[in-house]
């Protein structure tokens, strides 16, 4: 414990403030790393994510640039040096909300070039428990979201799904979709990031990011819409079992803010929210 | 608007010009009582041609009032039923309102609440119109509609109507992932008792059928699907060799037969295929060989009911004496197998007097002989007043229910069998703590177990550990001694665990390994428990005494 207490006195911790996307994290994991400080001393963070700006004594802080080119030669090494899992592993740590995921990430990493793949075991590690929690949490979240997602269909034919998830999951739910409904026009909209994926039938989807008034226009339903949602809403209603209706159960199933945007908890016959 | 019409000389009161989604009401109000409404078991992508795709762990699309998931659009095609079924809302003598649907319509709702994402598939299953082959026809005619005429490539389980006719059922097969037959109840007796118009043959023959169907369309003509369930799986591992290693030896010993002793061998695949594990147990193998086949025992006890129909399932006609399961040709849009999903059963709990013990051991066996995907159980509910019903105090015995399920975990993934659970002299599961803590203080000589050495299975064995910490710790050991703020960490219960295991040689806090003692504690830390279960004065002494009191006095709280 001394030591180190020396340690970080001698030698500041380095702190590199990256921005929260995969490629400013990306970029400040090949900024960091390049400088060969020495890993024990390098700590990346998120600054959107936390809550509170406190510097801390004893750290120099660095601010990332994003630079598309280190990025993708930061993901390149890890596919072909380690494995595509853990870099599966790390996108999807990447996308949590998590504050500490920079920093997780990068310590993992540093085992990986060591380990190989099976650093992805080495549990009782508190980087590589963070990215396995992460990794964990994001799969579930969109496991989740691909049950509660809901579609309506708008007046000009184009079926709309709004979510606001916890996790950047985008990008992870739509390919699901993309492969269920190949032959629908699709918009799936996140609401808190105001980023939409768009998909055409036949077509891979493209991300953008959209603004509320230009998604207003998909988001009037047609009364046959309304109907169908009216259909649903019934069977919602009737397939439960009064004698066991067990409200907190459901609500453990399924937390209260996944459904803002489910149809069978809207008032029967709204048009819009 | 009513109608009386003569169908098949029987004069019945027609509902007519019914709404879609007044049919819709009723029809789903029927099918509530269904359990089993899983979505998993087969992965298949989606293509430019269809709409729609399967995943294999399933997905939950929403959750009910009473917590259960919502994953199929779960209706019956008609509750016109011919049968008289006591514990049935729609027996033939109850005045409800009676409707059909049209093929047509199952397929428009099925189709429009996919594609904005509300259901998985579709869950058809059936009163019986007229005569089962009547209702079998039009089941396969919308799963037909369904799939060819609508490209529907989602999810369907579907309902195999005991007494219809085999190549109809087969039929259905085709065009289904998963398929059912309900057992209904436990035992013959209660089946006679209840629903008299049933027989136990002609449930567990389309049973064999299906299991036939599932074995052949992927040995015999190459075909996806008759992936194991976690049974079969458990069992196979727990002959000590990995699942990897024993397909390759299955693989060069079929690769060394003859052609003549392949096809003896696929006539035969009873032997080659199910419950291998379990007759290598039962020649004399491991663990337990007076357990192994739990039908033995039964019968040598006195519980004649459940011998008898583990008897009539071990009776029920092996593949050999079919000449060929399959006789139907597949469809051409069916690009799988047949019920590439598998097949599942369920049974009413509590609405006749079998105990515990009798319902595990039946779900055991079928597990064994029919290589069922899952067994579901459904607590009973009284929609009708008659007299060969029960009165459970408590309304519908849920916790038993839970205890059944848990219980069922532990025989599908855990490696338990029906024989180490209960035993004839305690028939039924202790009310208060889950069939593991109870096992694992009834058998305290095995405890506690080492952490940093124990294998995969006896890990499965602590209490708090499941198979993702098992699995979790066994990794995670290889490069770390753990302690256990690191199981936690993995996921174990230690509230749980705490009693019955030890890191790098030390229990976490001093305990006594006492029976009595760990049960005050656990259940300090337990489930929450219906409120007249609750108190603190409690000692196993008086706790005893609820095993005597029944089921019936088990109510509310966990489902």
């Amino acid at each position: 414990m001394q030591t180190e207490l020396e340690n970080a006195v001698s030698k500041p911790i380095r702190v590199y403030q990256c921005e929260n996307s995969i490629e400013g994290i990306l970029s400040g994991i090949y900024q960091a790393w390049s400088k060969a400080y020495g890993h024990k001393y390098i700590r990346l963070s998120v600054p959107d994510l936390e809550e509170s700006a406190n510097l801390e004594f004893f750290c120099e802080y660095f601010e990332v640039t994003p630079i598309p080119e280190q990025a993708e030669k930061v993901a390149g090494t890890i596919r072909n040096r380690i494995s595509v899992k853990v870099y599966e592993t790390m996108i999807h740590a990447l996308l949590s909300n998590r504050p500490d995921k920079a920093d997780a990430v990068y310590h993992m990493l540093v085992g990986a070039f060591r380990y190989g793949e099976s650093i992805l075991e080495h549990l009782a590690e508190p980087a590589v428990q963070a990215v396995f929690e992460m990794n964990r949490y994001v799969g579930n979240e969109a496991h989740l979201y691909n049950g509660f997602l809901r579609f309506e269909e708008s007046v000009n034919g184009v079926m709309l799904a709004r979510f606001q998830p916890i996790n950047d999951l985008l990008e992870v739910v739509t390919p699901h979709f993309e492969n269920r409904f190949s032959r629908e026009n699709f918009i799936i909209y996140d609401t808190g990031r105001q980023k939409a994926a768009f998909h055409r039938a036949g077509y891979p989807f493209v991300v953008r990011e959209v603004t509320e008034a230009e998604m207003q226009q998909f988001m009037h339903c047609s009364e046959r819409e309304l109907q169908f949602q009216q259909f649903w809403q019934t069977f919602f209603e009737t397939i439960a079992i009064a004698e066991r209706e067990n409200p907190k159960l459901q609500r453990n199933m399924m937390p209260l803010h996944y459904r803002k945007y489910m149809t069978e908890f809207k008032k029967r016959g709204e048009k819009n929210r | 608007m009513k109608d009386n019409r003569v169908v098949d000389g029987m004069s019945v009161i027609y509902q007519e010009n019914l709404s879609i989604e007044q049919k819709l009401r009723i029809l789903s109000d029927a099918a509530k009582y269904d359990v089993a409404c899983t979505s998993s078991g087969v992965e298949r992508a989606g293509n430019a041609t269809d709409i729609g795709n399967s995943v294999a762990t399933g997905i939950c699309h929403s959750f009910a009032a009473d917590g259960r998931c919502i994953s199929l659009l779960k209706i019956l095609f008609t509750n016109e039923c011919i049968y008289d079924c006591k514990y049935c809302l729609n027996r033939s003598s109850n005045d409800v309102v009676r409707t059909s649907f049209t093929p047509e319509e199952v397929c428009t709702l099925t189709m429009e609440f996919y594609r904005r994402n509300y259901i998985e598939g579709l869950f058809l299953s059936s009163g019986i119109l007229r005569t089962p082959n009547y209702t079998m026809e039009q089941i396969v005619k919308t799963l037909r509609l369904l799939r060819e005429e609508h490209h529907f490539n989602g999810y369907i389980h579907c309902k195999a109507i005991p007494g219809a006719d085999p190549s109809l059922v087969e039929m259905a097969g085709w065009y289904a992932d998963r398929m059912s037959v309900n057992l209904e109840l436990p035992t013959a007796e209660g089946l006679r008792a209840l629903a008299p118009h049933k027989n136990r043959k002609n449930i567990l023959l389309p049973m064999r059928k299906i299991q036939n169907g599932i074995e052949e369309s992927q040995e015999v003509l190459g075909m996806t699907g008759g992936n194991k369930g976690a049974y079969w799986h458990t069992r196979r591992r727990l002959e000590g060799k990995s699942i990897a290693a024993k397909q390759k030896e299955d693989a060069t010993n079929f690769a060394l037969q003859s052609p003549q002793e392949k096809a003896q061998l696929r006539l035969d695949s009873g032997v080659l295929e199910q419950g291998r594990a379990a007759m290598r147990r039962m020649e004399g193998g491991s663990l337990s060989a007076q357990e192994s086949m739990p039908h033995v025992d039964l019968q040598t006890s006195g519980l004649t009911g459940t011998a008898a129909t583990l008897q009539e399932v071990h009776n029920t006609p092996a593949r050999s004496a079919y000449s060929k399961a399959l006789s139907v040709i597949p469809p051409k849009m069916v690009r799988h197998g047949f019920a590439p999903a598998g097949q599942s059963t369920q049974m009413i709990i509590g609405a006749t007097p079998e105990s515990d013990f009798e319902v595990i051991s039946v779900a055991e066996a079928l597990y064994q002989k029919f290589d069922l995907k899952r067994v579901f159980y459904s607590a009973f509910v009284r929609v009708n007043d008659d007299s060969a019903l029960p009165v459970l105090a408590g309304g519908p015995p849920l916790l038993r229910e839970h205890r059944m399920y848990q219980a069922d975990w532990l025989l599908r993934y855990y490696g338990f069998e029906a024989g180490e659970l209960l035993s004839k002299e305690r028939p039924n599961f202790n009310i208060l703590m889950d069939p593991k803590c109870n096992w694992a203080v009834g058998h305290l000589e095995e405890f506690p177990v080492e952490i940093s050495t124990a294998d995969y299975f006896t890990l499965l064995r602590v209490p708090g550990i499941g198979p993702k910490s098992a699995r979790r710790i066994v990794e995670a050991r290889k490069s770390a001694v753990l302690d256990f703020k690191a199981l936690k960490k993995l996921g174990v219960v230690l509230k749980r665990a705490l009693y019955f295991i030890t890191c790098s040689g030390h229990m976490m806090y001093p305990t006594k390994i006492e029976e009595t003692y760990i049960i005050r504690q656990l259940l300090n830390t337990e489930e929450k428990l219906p409120a007249h279960l609750r108190g603190d004065s409690f000692t196993y002494q008086q706790l005893s005494l609820f095993d005597y009191l029944g089921d019936g006095t088990a109510a509310g709280g966990i489902a």
